[in-house]
């Protein structure tokens, strides 16, 4: 994960536009594929994605220090989430399950590849792509802060307002469901 | 042990997030279950696939314009464009003026009987007004009756002058409609560039 640049944030701060954009510029593609994989559209990315940079730089004076970058994101998610929960409102997207539900893992239907095997297989990156878009976004949000972007769950926490239980389960759920996708697929875990 | 085969534990053992404690009970427990490891090697797995995910790229640069450097480069595109097009309509005035003077040696044009006209009318009038003024000598007058019935009577230095201007029509620079069509192109082009910086990447 890379580091923030401390100088360029305080020239910022400092109400340097040309810092901000050093760093916009730093971001910029990690959070639009973030939030393309939330709001699912390009268009609708890239609308969310230079909001959240207008926003950021509107309230530059309000950053009060930690890592810039998950302040970025924390931005840019919530305008994300809050993209999907319009549409949730008019019906287009499914209500997220509630955490005592219990997670299912499905069984295996045939024998398959081994996990090591499937890694550098092209069709099953896609497969992995695909199962995302069926993740309610609220997982899909966490699981892709956590193993893309790489962020703690404190600060996904953070991010997406919410207690480190939940994102725990988000993380885990989404995992369990994009490992059920697979499987229904024909993949098979290694032998225990 | 249902809640760790199935609990969010596993990812959370996986990602180290778990406090020492409890990191060292699901130790035990994976030391103990079979099922468990697999679990947790699927979630491995799963992780690692999510991870190598190709990344999407924006068709755009969505970094905003907030640098200083950038802010009169706005208004100065607006103000190009609006010049251009000012510079244009005054083009279009010469231009049209231009070519309505410019024919005032032209035997067609329906201005070329007016240019030797006036003249000649205004001074009628003033041969009128002198003439009025003091009637009596004649030799004190400096006008001249003209003898035929052209119509026409030789003019004075001033107003020859006058007249020489207007029909061979030698514009100020002011008037001339090649510096404003000059002018108009030149302020589109600095606003097509302005435009374009703007939208570089």
């Amino acid at each position: 994960m890379p580091h923030d640049d401390a100088g360029a944030i305080e020239r910022a701060r400092a109400g340097d536009g040309r810092a901000f954009e050093q760093l916009a510029r730093e971001l910029e593609v990690p959070l639009y594929r973030h939030v393309l994989r939330v709001v699912g559209t390009p268009a609708e990315a890239e609308d969310v994605v230079q909001d959240a940079f207008i926003s950021a730089w509107r309230s530059i004076g309000s950053f009060q220090g930690g890592s810039f970058r998950a302040w970025v994101f924390r931005i840019a998610t919530n305008r994300a989430i809050d993209t999907i929960r319009a549409r949730r409102r008019r019906g287009e997207v499914p209500l997220e399950p509630p955490e005592d539900q219990d997670v299912e893992w499905a069984e295996p239907v045939a024998p398959g590849p081994d996990p090591e095997e499937l890694a550098s297989r092209r069709e099953d990156l896609a497969a992995v792509e695909e199962a995302l878009t069926t993740l309610p976004p609220e997982q899909r949000a966490a699981l892709v802060l956590r193993d893309i972007e790489g962020f703690s769950y404190e600060e996904i926490a953070q991010m997406t307002a919410v207690e480190i239980g939940t994102v725990k389960s988000r993380i885990h759920r989404g995992r369990v469901a994009v490992r059920n996708v697979l499987v229904g697929r024909g993949w098979r875990s290694a032998a225990g | 042990m249902k809640e760790l085969h199935t609990g969010s534990d596993l990812s959370a053992y996986l990602d180290g997030e778990l406090a020492p404690a409890e990191r060292s009970r699901v130790d035990d427990h994976l030391a103990a279950c079979g099922p468990c490891r697999v679990r947790l090697a699927e979630l491995r797995a799963i992780a690692s696939l999510v991870a190598a995910l190709p990344s999407a790229q924006p068709a755009r640069s969505l970094v905003p314009r907030v640098a200083a450097r950038w802010n009169w480069l706005r208004p100065a595109r607006s103000l190009s464009a609006f010049a251009s097009g000012a510079f244009l309509f005054v083009f279009l005035l010469t231009a049209v003026g231009q070519s309505g003077s410019g024919l005032g040696g032209g035997p067609t044009s329906p201005f070329s009987p007016m240019a030797p006209a006036a003249p000649a009318a205004e001074a009628q009038r003033t041969e009128d007004k002198t003439t009025a003024a003091a009637p009596a000598p004649q030799f004190a007058q400096p006008t001249v009756t003209d003898a035929g019935g052209a119509g026409v009577r030789p003019l004075t230095s001033d107003e020859v002058a006058r007249d020489q201007s207007l029909r061979t029509a030698t514009p100020s620079p002011l008037t001339y409609p090649p510096l404003w069509l000059a002018l108009a192109v030149a302020a589109g082009l600095a606003a097509i560039a302005a435009h374009w910086r703007l939208r570089a990447t």
